[in-house]
């Protein structure tokens, strides 16, 4: 097992058709990091991610995580080896309450003598570390949009990921539940989690990644710290100067 | 070898009923994404009242198809109101409970006002078979053939060259987009509900005649085949349906005559079962409406 | 009395079948087949007493138990398809066990009499509990004692974690399976199980009424199976218990008014849907009734106007 990438993106493509949705992308997710993949609409980061929690096949290449290839595993099984996943439309089960959407991700765990907690009891651990314990009987559709993005990633955390993928999770936020969602990405690292994002909002990935790789059009343009990024001109091109421009 | 050769022909032009059938369903299923149950009804309610005429005075045959389709549009807009139109959004399985339950309240008004008997229906077309060549040939199989024939030759026209046809398939195709294009949908609903309950008229007058007779489980055997065509065509695909209402002639006939007809209706619904498991896209294969 | 006694024991054998659609319609499908499920288990029940010889409770479990393979082996293709396809290809599977039954000639003469499924005769002679002695009100309470079986499995189904992966996969199949759930397994064993319901309602109809024949398996079955739990709502199973003895109580009650009480039931139909699409008892009720019940549920505080 390679000890410095949990994650391992080898020549990965992904075709619709003509259209090619990801081309030839590798990288590497360090272990313990957080990890920002960036973009311009349309580049193709949501279906990287769906080619990695097996919602899609690869047309080529391969994923491999903790050392085993999981690229053409069925989602289920990926999930169980120790990926979690919250999604950039939020897919929560509304019919039910805050705790039970918590509670069916829950995985059982072995019974380790005497640490062992009740399941319910790391639901709501789960819900006290989201912030979401005072809302534990609630049925989703009224919870308000940050928290029903904080209740998703308790969620995925519930199955036990070491790898946590979130897709946009500042999507929609305002600055107090931006600052919020900072400070728990960084939490969860402390966790022993290592977090892997797909963002828009530039301040917020370079405030918080360890690392950054840019796609465009399906393509790895650049790979780097948040300094590095910033300064390559290829990215300028392709996605800040974008975005200054319509500053 | 001829027997079977005239089983198919005979299917053939009973085909062109089965591709009605499925292509009423279809219809209203390519433009709403919605299952109508009570289409059955539908057809149903019109081959009865299409009888009205007939008791009152001896009614021509194009009258009382008349009669039928204005019957069929009439039920087919109550259908509309009662089962589409307050259906909140998000419940999938919503309208196809209340055209169950519309459903139950037509046929229940029918047996109601028949006393459950069927009832006898002319036959315009004559009883005595034509002969054509060596094959002898039911006459108002034949009428099915000109009627299936004219209908869809009308559906086309209407949905390639006109306005409507136009926003039909808008609708069909993008419901969102065609609303922005300024089509009003709910005004193409309520005319796909008239076109395809015309239809439905057409259907009830000769499905009752080619049976012989207006009978209270017409509803049901209706729905049974429409729900095997659209299926054999591919949900959604006008073309589809007919291809399959053809195949589906053609197959009942050669069944009945090869293995009887008893095992006609089982064959029929494995096929279907099949189809729909292994081939969900038809045998045709396009999503066209 | 003898009146009462047949409508508790419709309702129990219908409630059966209510609940067997409910477990497929909480893994968010729609089966108009579960009456093809029941007809096996009620030819193999009834075989099964008259002519092999077995006593009841083992040709009801043989009953269920076939009808549930049928329905691993039927649920394993055709849960490959969702929605209205999986409604239409259910009702032909339907159909197929209906027209089968049509045909099969299976039967031997005993006492004088034919007794075995015989075609379009249907199935005579099922007369294992009444020649045994058991009244009506003694049958009732064979019903109604597996029913209460059934529905102490789906209360503990509901409580379980197995019953939230099903609530799961019906909401959102992607979501479900990224929080682990095998969604396939999940939907052929749950078609499983509610096939077998199904077949066990089967068996105990085949020998309250003691005859079967295709006809009563036809789509007017499978349409009152699914209203139970539409009507009654998909939030728990209760609703279903509740939609079977509403429209079972209606359709039998209202026969004084000759004629009028299919037409209760096809309004009733419509506007439930328009107004409670998710039936009497929907999620939200469900909801708000347990957080009476639990004291340890935090009451919300009073928000002020």
């Amino acid at each position: 097992m390679t000890d410095g990438a949990i994650l391992s993106i080898r020549k990965l493509a992904r075709h619709f058709g003509g259209l090619r949705a990801v081309n030839d992308v590798s990288f590497d997710v360090p272990r313990g990091s957080i990890f920002a993949l960036i973009g311009p609409n349309g580049s193709g980061k949501t279906t990287l991610f769906n080619v990695i929690t097996g919602a899609l096949a690869p047309t080529a290449g391969t994923v491999v995580f903790d050392g085993a290839p999981i690229s053409g595993m069925p989602t289920h099984e990926i999930v169980r080896r120790g990926i979690g996943r919250t999604f950039q439309n939020i897919r929560l089960f509304t019919r039910m309450s805050v705790f039970h959407n918590v509670w069916v991700a829950m995985r059982r765990q072995p019974r380790s003598g005497n640490g062992a907690r009740s399941e319910r009891e790391r639901v709501e651990e789960l819900l006290a570390l989201t912030g979401l314990s005072a809302r534990r009987d609630e049925l989703v559709e009224n919870l308000n949009f940050g928290e029903q993005r904080r209740l998703e990633t308790a969620r995925a955390l519930a199955t036990d990921p070491s790898l946590l993928l979130l897709d946009e999770p500042a999507a929609g936020m305002g600055a107090v539940e931006l600052a919020r969602l900072v400070r728990d990405i960084r939490r969860l690292r402390e966790l022993g989690k290592t977090i892997f994002l797909i963002e828009h909002t530039m301040h917020l990935v370079m405030d918080v990644a360890d690392r950054i790789a840019v796609l465009n059009f399906g393509e790895k343009i650049a790979e780097g710290t948040p300094k590095e990024i910033q300064a390559d001109p290829r990215v300028i091109e392709a996605y800040l100067g974008r975005e200054h421009a319509n500053a | 070898m001829l027997d079977a050769t005239e089983q198919f022909i005979n299917g053939l032009m009973f085909g062109c009923l089965y591709a009605l059938i499925g292509g009423g369903f279809t219809i209203l299923f390519g433009v709403m994404r919605r299952f109508n149950m009570a289409y059955g009804s539908t057809i149903m309610a019109g081959a009865y009242v299409a009888l009205v005429p007939v008791y009152l005075f001896r009614a021509p045959a194009w009258l009382m198809v008349l009669t039928g389709i204005a019957a069929a549009v009439l039920v087919g807009l109550l259908v509309e109101f009662c089962c589409f139109r307050f259906i909140k959004k998000g419940h999938e399985l919503a309208p196809l409970m209340t055209t169950i339950g519309m459903l139950i309240v037509i046929n229940e008004a029918i047996v109601h006002a028949t006393d459950a008997v069927g009832l006898k229906y002319p036959s315009p077309f004559g009883d005595v078979a034509l002969e054509l060549g060596q094959f002898l040939v039911r006459r108002d199989y034949l009428a099915v053939l000109v009627a299936g024939v004219v209908c869809f030759t009308l559906i086309f026209l209407l949905l390639y060259r006109t306005r409507f046809g136009r926003a039909m398939r808008a609708v069909a195709e993008r419901p969102e987009a065609a609303q922005i294009l300024g089509v009003s949908v709910r005004r193409v609903n309520v005319l796909t509900f008239v076109l395809t309950s015309a239809l439905a008229g057409v259907i009830g007058f000769f499905a009752a005649v080619s049976v012989g007779s207006a009978r209270p489980d017409m509803a049901f055997f209706v729905t049974g085949k429409g729900l095997v065509v659209m299926v054999l065509g591919g949900l959604g695909s006008l073309p589809g349906a007919i291809v399959g209402g053809l195949v589906l002639g053609v197959l009942e006939f050669e069944a009945t005559w090869f293995l009887g007809a008893t095992y006609r209706d089982i064959l029929a619904f494995v096929i279907l079962f099949l189809v729909l498991v292994f081939r969900p896209q038809g045998l045709v294969g396009t999503r066209t409406t | 009395m003898d009146y009462y006694v047949a409508i508790a024991s419709i309702i129990g054998i219908h409630a059966l079948l209510g609940l067997s659609v409910y477990v497929v319609a909480i893994s968010g499908q729609m089966s108009f087949g579960q009456q093809g499920f029941f007809a096996i288990g009620a030819y193999l029940a009834g075989m099964s007493t008259a002519m092999w010889g077995l006593g009841l409770v083992p040709a009801l479990v043989l009953g269920a138990l076939v009808a549930g393979a049928m329905g691993f082996v039927v649920g394993f293709p055709a849960l490959r398809v969702r929605g209205l396809y999986l409604a239409i290809a259910t009702f032909g599977f339907g159909e197929i066990v209906r027209l089968a039954f049509l045909n099969v000639r299976y039967t031997e003469n005993i006492g004088g009499r034919v007794v075995g499924p015989n075609g379009a005769e249907g199935f005579r002679h099922v007369r294992y509990v009444y020649d045994r002695g058991f009244t009506g009100l003694h049958y009732l309470a064979v019903i109604l004692v597996v029913l209460v079986v059934v529905v102490i499995l789906f209360f503990l189904l509901e409580r379980s974690k197995v019953g939230a992966k099903l609530r799961a996969v019906e909401e959102d199949e992607t979501a479900a399976a990224m929080i682990g759930i095998n969604v396939t397994r999940v939907k052929v064993v749950a078609f499983a199980a509610a096939a077998a319901v199904a077949g066990l309602g089967g068996g105990l109809f085949i020998h309250y009424s003691t005859y079967i024949d295709h006809d009563m398996v036809a789509l007017p079955l499978a349409i009152a199976s699914v209203t139970y739990p539409l009507l009654g709502g998909l939030g728990s199973f209760v609703g279903t218990l509740l939609g079977a003895i509403v429209l079972v109580g209606l359709t039998e009650g209202l026969r004084g008014l000759q004629g009028m009480r299919e037409f209760v039931y096809g309004g009733l139909i419509i506007l439930m849907m328009i107004f409670r699409p998710r039936g009497i008892v929907d999620e939200a009720l469900v909801l708000r009734v347990k957080s009476w019940l639990s004291p340890r549920a935090p009451r919300e505080p009073v928000q002020a106007p």
